[in-house]
């Protein structure tokens, strides 16, 4: 592949369109309805591919683009719009599946320690293959979870192992703690990879030689 | 004439459709014209099917009216398939299956399951007595079918020589026999002919050559009826020409991976069928509105929902036409037979690229199977048109690798064609966000009423240029006909062969058969119904779908004729309608 130097600095994504999203997230695309709902098949297949690019996936436990519906991060029996009597449903739990998935770079953030986040979309662009950050991002609007979170984000233990597959999927069920921090990493070939390793004995497609086969 | 049609009834599974691919192989490789006809269940083992190859020493243009042979391998096959035997037509069979009721027939007898068992001493050689019988009967020549056989087993993971002496031995006891023991009462017989330089394969096949001439290098698909041989071509073979192949989790993944291979600059493809192309619809709209090239095949069979998946219709066209929320330019393109397969999608690819817009490609079941002999020299290397790419003043455009910031490059520029100089990621590229929201020049979200006016006017106005410039179709038959037929898609030759014998019993009949479906060729199909005093509009569709667009944009009242049993028509159909509205 061809590797072209550029040093892009913060001025060359500044348009003169001025930003007019919710300034809790904008997280169309990014978040947590798009990734783990509509989207969730594809992220699964994305990962099990382990291309290398990062996904940041923001969650704020809701969905505010369209205000206020349940998500299928919300907790089971939250009161929404669309569930009046509460969630019906379970939660789904990111950062379990991401590891059972076999992604080779897991990590949560938290978009209230804005240093550590940045630290570690660092550390998963820096990553060869797939990886998965689980940003926590709350709603201010729809679903201020700010306090709770405050309260509940603990930095993954000192002593973890981040090639420990089984203990990080331990630390990722702990319910009543969010850890932040590297869950599990592991560098292995990615499919992007193999593709090109496929075509190394490529040649220019011979359309006389192709026909052949049906003379 | 030099031409016969034979068709072979049986269990699905036990060797039917392998057989007739055996025989139209053989008789096209020794020079013969052929064309083939195949309807099967879904089922993967069991169920009836049936094999019909039409053969001559003249080009060949549909699977004929009924065949003058007809081969059952069980009495069910003779029940489903008599009533349709030619009058004075040949009936072969094996005489501990059935017994066949008296009828303007000739029957020949054959034990087709004694020989392989007791003969053969291999009952899975029952239709290489079949093959045998045939060569023996009706010729082709024994020798092309054995050649045929020979290659298909040296390349089979069944390989051994004894499978390969029990099948020798089997056609040769079965040619014996019937030599030997019946006296041939029929008139059906292909004569000698002389070898030509044909190549032989069936609508899917020639299609991937195509794709692969059009130097389409990435394609994503997942699997459907009847399009998962293209998949399966090109997983084998892009790898082998620099090209990416990845199987999607689903039909969007496999769009959407296609427009983002196109986005970074690579001809893509996907194919699919009707529930896979329903899937399609979202990146449809997105695709037009980003303004990204991208070839869908549409490999149509019997809807809706799960439908019959191994049956035949044509009865994607208004969903083509119209997929997608909103007002969503796109092309849609129909190929009439095997070569256009090649040619066709060769040329949706340059569709694709210079309108920079979505491509369908409408083919369907019976030309992704239909096997046609075809001259060598319809598949030929063709031009293909690139994508316009933006020339900035400066350094942006000549490749070496300054950045040029956003702001800078109009990606969706207003010009007088519609068409806007595109740029994809690399060495001196532009940067733009190729959004599915309404946007600006430069491809900013915009939701002013004037811009998405203008925005709306330019996309559709690459549909005016398309129709500049892109080739017209051409009348077929009279230039003074009174009546007049218009058809789409794989009935081409059907409607051709049709024209032909009414024009032979005295009628003024001509054709037109636009391969563009959209944009339309306005003005050579308004010529075409001004020429003439009634138009016949054959399809295999229940709405008459061609029709009805053909009277919402010209206000045609066409006579319909229409065919929805997951059947093609035979010519003999179209040309009971010609008589019928004379």
């Amino acid at each position: 592949m061809i590797q072209t130097p550029v040093t892009l600095t913060p001025k060359d994504y500044k348009s003169e369109v001025k930003p007019t999203w919710c300034p809790g997230c904008g997280d169309f695309g990014v978040g947590d309805g798009d990734f783990f709902s509509i989207g969730v098949g594809h992220l699964v297949h994305a990962a099990l591919r382990n291309i290398d690019i990062t996904v940041v996936v923001m969650d704020n436990e809701t969905y505010g683009l369209t205000k206020g519906q349940t998500s299928p991060t919300s907790p089971h029996g939250h009161v929404t719009k669309s569930t009046p009597y509460g969630l019906l449903a379970s939660t789904f739990n990111p950062i379990a599946t991401a590891l059972t998935l076999n992604v080779s770079f897991v990590a949560r953030g938290y978009s209230a320690k804005p240093k550590e986040l940045a630290a570690l979309i660092e550390q998963g662009m820096t990553h060869h293959g797939f990886s998965f950050i689980h940003a926590l991002s709350p709603c201010p609007t729809f679903y201020n979870t700010f306090d709770a979170w405050d309260a509940s984000v603990t930095p993954i233990p000192a002593d973890h192992d981040p090639s420990d597959q089984m203990k990080a999927l331990g630390l990722a069920m702990d319910t009543e703690k969010q850890y932040m921090g590297i869950f599990y990493q592991e560098e292995r070939p990615t499919m992007d990879q193999a593709a090109h390793q496929l075509s190394q004995q490529a040649q220019e497609f011979d359309l006389d030689k192709y026909m052949a086969r049906y003379a | 004439m030099n031409e016969i049609t034979i068709r072979i009834g049986g269990e699905s599974g036990e060797g039917t459709i392998s057989g007739g691919d055996i025989i139209a192989l053989g008789a096209a490789r020794w020079g013969y014209h052929v064309y083939t006809f195949r309807t099967f269940p879904a089922e993967i083992l069991g169920g009836p099917c049936m094999f019909q190859v039409r053969m001559g020493d003249q080009p060949i243009k549909s699977m004929g009216d009924y065949p003058d042979v007809l081969v059952c391998l069980n009495k069910e096959a003779y029940d489903r398939n008599i009533s349709e035997l030619r009058h004075g037509g040949v009936l072969v069979y094996d005489p501990a299956d059935f017994t066949p009721d008296a009828g303007d027939f000739i029957a020949y007898a054959v034990p087709f399951n004694e020989i392989a068992r007791k003969e053969v001493q291999l009952f899975q050689t029952k239709n290489m007595v079949m093959l045998g019988a045939i060569s023996g009967l009706f010729g082709p020549p024994l020798e092309a079918i054995v050649q045929v056989v020979e290659s298909k087993l040296s390349k089979s993971r069944k390989a051994n020589p004894i499978l390969m002496e029990k099948n020798m031995l089997a056609l040769e006891i079965a040619k014996k026999y019937v030599t030997q023991q019946l006296s041939k009462r029929d008139p059906f017989q292909l004569g000698p002919v002389e070898k030509a330089n044909r190549v032989v394969l069936n609508g899917n096949q020639a299609l991937v050559a195509g794709a692969l001439a059009a130097k389409c290098r990435y394609f994503a698909g997942y699997p459907i009826t009847p399009a998962s041989d293209i998949m399966e071509a090109l997983a084998k073979e892009l790898p082998q020409v620099g090209g990416t192949f990845m199987q999607a989790e689903d039909e969007i993944a496999a769009l959407a991976s296609v427009l983002g291979a196109s986005f970074g600059g690579v001809r893509s493809m996907t194919a699919t069928s009707g529930p896979g192309f329903s899937l399609m619809t979202e990146l449809i709209g997105y695709a037009s509105m980003a303004e990204i090239p991208a070839v869908i095949v549409d490999a149509q069979r019997a809807g809706p929902s799960t439908g019959m998946p191994t049956k035949m219709e044509q009865s994607d066209l208004s969903f083509a036409l119209n997929a997608s929320h909103g007002d969503t330019p796109r092309m849609v393109v129909a190929p009439a037979d095997v070569a256009d397969c090649y040619s066709l999608i060769i040329q949706a690819f340059s569709m694709a690229e210079r309108y920079q817009m979505p491509v369908i490609f409408l083919t369907d079941q019976s030309l992704t199977a239909r096997v046609e002999s075809v001259d060598r020299n319809a598949f030929k290397p063709m031009e293909i048109e690139g994508r316009i790419k933006f020339e900035a003043n400066g350094s942006s455009a000549n490749g070496n690798g300054a950045f040029q910031a956003e702001h800078s490059y109009s990606r969706y520029a207003y010009t007088a064609s519609g068409i806007s100089p595109s740029s994809a990621p690399g060495p001196g590229a532009m940067a733009y966000v190729a959004t599915g929201l309404e946007h600006d020049e430069r491809g900013h979200p915009d939701y002013e009423p004037e811009d998405h006016t203008a925005m709306m006017e330019k996309r559709y106005r690459k549909l005016d240029t398309a129709a500049e410039e892109l080739p017209k179709p051409q009348r077929y038959g009279d230039e003074d006909a009174t009546i007049g037929i218009i058809g789409w898609g794989s009935t081409e030759g059907t409607i051709q062969e049709a024209v032909d014998r009414a024009r032979e019993k005295g009628y003024k009949v001509a054709a037109l058969h636009p391969r563009i479906l959209s944009p339309l060729p306005d003005r050579t199909i308004r010529d075409f119904i001004r020429s003439v005093k009634t138009v016949i509009v054959p399809e295999c569709n229940y709405s008459g779908q061609l029709a009805n667009l053909l009277g919402a944009k010209y206000g045609l009242q066409a006579i319909r004729v229409n065919k929805f049993g997951g059947i093609p028509f035979t010519a003999g159909e179209i040309l009971r309608a010609i008589e019928e509205v004379s």
